[in-house]
């Protein structure tokens, strides 16, 4: 089966080729757009380029997965839009991708396993602790527990990406990766950084991911008392590759839909709709 | 192909309406499907960018898919002898049919700007989208290039050169057109669009949202004489407009009759101010016809559907021995066949986009 993934919730666009056969998903081809916020431009380029360097053309296309959702309104809707008409162009079957699950997976190893393309880019978390402590700056909870002592043991750590919502809110969701797919543990939701801090308190080991550490990466630390990591830039945001793996497991599960069906995931109301419903009351 | 006529699906969203148009050869529209958002902006007294983006992606995918599907119907239609209903069935509304596709499509159009951005990359990320997948030309179009060629599809005869007004909630320019792809603004507004002060006066005088259509109507039934608003020319020679010192004007007025304690009588007020603004439009235009050598005055834009400019405008042209040109009133609002009857014209000149194309809020014209 042949999986087109795009992800265009980032800054950055994102598009990767797979092949996926009886549960095996390989990456074949992915490119990364240059230009910060320029998915309009980019988007339909890096499609036709990542068909190119694969050797297909469109109509050998099974399956496209895209990154619904949540993250920049925008670009949520540039991918959403284009997924839905290469979609109905080409009679194909979509899947929409929770943006939160698949910028999670990027935290596991598998990331290397699974894509050869992929892993120039890759870098792992858990297999090496060395590298693991040089790349996230961790805060142990007390000095037994420092990164030089233990092993991040990825099955027990939280990983939290965290995005960006402006006014001191994001959109955040809190996950265990098991069985190379993430497991929803904290609800995925709009937050402000305060409500998502207290949402994790409890969790010893947090893996925070997503541009919302950029912003928040000081706050971060400065209220929390359990260990606490960033993932490194590597693999810190938003990415085609795990939006295929993810899009084919849920297309296994039976969960693709027809173009019409694939709805974007703001998680948010529109400002003006906002405020119009508080003061009609509602 | 379409009955070897060179087809084209066009696609608009550059504000309120989401837009698709099967136009064969550039003038013959086999569908125009407009779904428009008016009813839901009204809530808010003006379009909200976020929330017309959010409408454009829900809608765009279905309308064109109902362009396709309708341009169908008309297809049959003409097969079954009755060329004459062409035209009612492709404005009119539902259907469901089938048999033609995106195959059958030669080329795929769509409003790169002006816009608002938001609006204008859900019809380019769509068209975008349709270019890649079916392997054909993408075309950009220029939304006012688009309102003016609305005029190719309302008279068949009609050939460039000719002086145009475009007059939208968002542009009032007087553009000299001296072929499909010659466009020479002569004039814009300095200030706000002649549908922005229309706006903001209504609301001023408590009657709603969109303004244009609420104060030509209400104006009927008052005397445009009875409050007079300062007329603004600017300089001598120059074909700009400013229409801020009107909206002013009437702020003003309504300010000090409501301190004097006065009633004020809103069909008056709505008269003299539409007057005060169609006489500067109506003189700059008449003018720039004349002093360009040209017989024929073409308008434009959801403004040109204005009943007292036409009529006005009308009245001076005959003076003059111009010829006056508009759209029927579906094709005055933002429509995709304008759009695609422009794109047609751009790709016989060879313009074509490629899949860089970007959405740009102010191209210039
Ligand atoms: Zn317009």
């Amino acid at each position: 089966m042949n999986i087109l993934a795009i992800e265009t919730t980032g800054a950055y666009a994102s598009v990767a080729f797979a092949k996926a056969d009886r549960g095996h998903v390989q990456i074949i081809s992915r490119i990364n757009g240059q230009d910060r916020f320029s998915h309009l431009q980019n988007l339909a380029p890096q499609i036709q380029q990542v068909l190119d360097e694969a050797n297909l053309a469109v109509g050998d296309l099974d399956l496209i997965a895209v990154s619904k959702g949540p993250g920049s309104f925008t670009g949520i809707r540039i991918g959403v839009a284009t997924a839905r008409a290469l979609c109905q162009a080409l009679d194909l079957p979509c899947v929409g991708v929770p943006s939160l699950e698949a910028l999670a997976m990027r935290a596991m190893p598998g990331e290397i396993a699974l894509g050869t393309g992929a892993a120039a880019n890759c870098r792992q978390i858990e297999a090496d602790a060395q590298q693991t402590s040089e790349n996230c700056r961790k805060i142990a909870a007390d000095d037994s527990q420092s990164p030089e002592n233990g092993r991040w043991d990825l099955g027990n750590t939280l990983i939290c990406p965290i995005l960006d919502a402006k006014r001191s809110q994001v959109y955040g969701g809190g996950y265990y990766i098991r069985d190379g797919f993430p497991v929803e543990e904290v609800k995925a939701g709009p937050y402000t950084l305060e409500e998502f801090m207290e949402a994790v308190k409890d969790y010893d080991e947090v893996l925070f991911m997503g541009d919302g550490v950029d912003k928040y990466g000081d706050e971060i630390l400065r209220v929390r008392t359990g260990r606490t990591a960033f993932a490194p830039e590597e693999i810190r945001y938003q990415d085609a590759w795990s939006v295929a793996l993810l899009g084919c497991k849920m297309q296994t599960e039976g969960n693709t839909v027809a173009f019409d069906k694939l709805q974007p995931e703001y998680m948010r109301m529109a400002e003006a709709e906002r405020k119009l419903r508080e003061k009609q009351g509602k | 192909m379409i009955k070897g006529k060179f087809a084209i699906l066009a696609i608009e969203s550059s504000c309120d309406e989401t837009a698709a148009a099967v136009v064969l050869e550039g003038r013959e529209v086999l569908s125009n499907v407009i779904s428009s958002q008016i009813e839901i902006h009204k809530a808010y007294g003006g379009v909200v960018p976020e929330i017309a983006s959010r409408h454009h992606l829900n809608n765009v995918n279905w309308v064109c898919q109902q362009a396709l599907d309708q341009a169908s119907e008309t297809l049959a239609a003409m097969d079954a002898g009755e060329t004459s209903v062409i035209s009612d069935a492709a404005l009119k509304e539902g259907g469901s049919g089938g048999g033609l596709s995106m195959d059958d499509i030669d080329a795929i159009a769509v409003t790169y700007g002006p816009g608002l951005v938001g609006a204008l990359l859900i019809g380019l990320a769509t068209a975008k989208a349709y270019a890649l997948a079916m392997g054909k030309p993408l075309i950009g179009v220029h939304h006012i290039h688009g309102h003016i060629c609305a005029n190719f599809i309302e008279h068949k005869d009609l050939k460039p050169p000719f002086m145009a007004l475009v007059i939208s909630g968002g542009h009032t320019n007087i553009v000299e057109v001296s072929d499909y792809n010659e466009y020479q603004v002569l004039g814009g507004t300095r200030d706000d669009a002649a549908g922005e002060a229309y706006d903001k006066v209504a609301r001023v005088l408590g009657l709603g949202y969109p303004g244009g259509p609420l104060i030509d109507k209400i104006a009927k039934s008052g005397n445009p004489e009875a409050v007079e608003f300062k007329r603004v020319f600017l300089e001598k020679d120059s074909f700009d407009f400013s229409f801020s010192g009107i909206k002013t004007g009437v702020l003003n007025y309504v300010n000090s009759e409501k301190q004097a304690g006065r009633e004020i009588n809103v069909p008056d007020v709505a008269a003299g101010f539409q007057q005060a603004v169609l006489d500067v439009i109506v003189t700059k235009t008449v003018t720039a016809a004349i002093q360009m050598n040209k017989d024929k005055i073409v308008m434009a834009g959801g403004v040109a559907a204005n009943s007292r400019l036409r009529e006005m405008l009308q009245a001076e042209c005959d003076k003059h021995g111009i010829s006056l040109y508009h759209p029927s009133p579906i094709l005055c609002t933002d429509n995709a066949a304008m759009i695609g009857c422009a794109a047609y014209y751009n790709y016989k000149a060879g313009k074509i986009s490629d899949l860089t194309l970007d959405a740009i809020p102010n191209l210039p014209l």
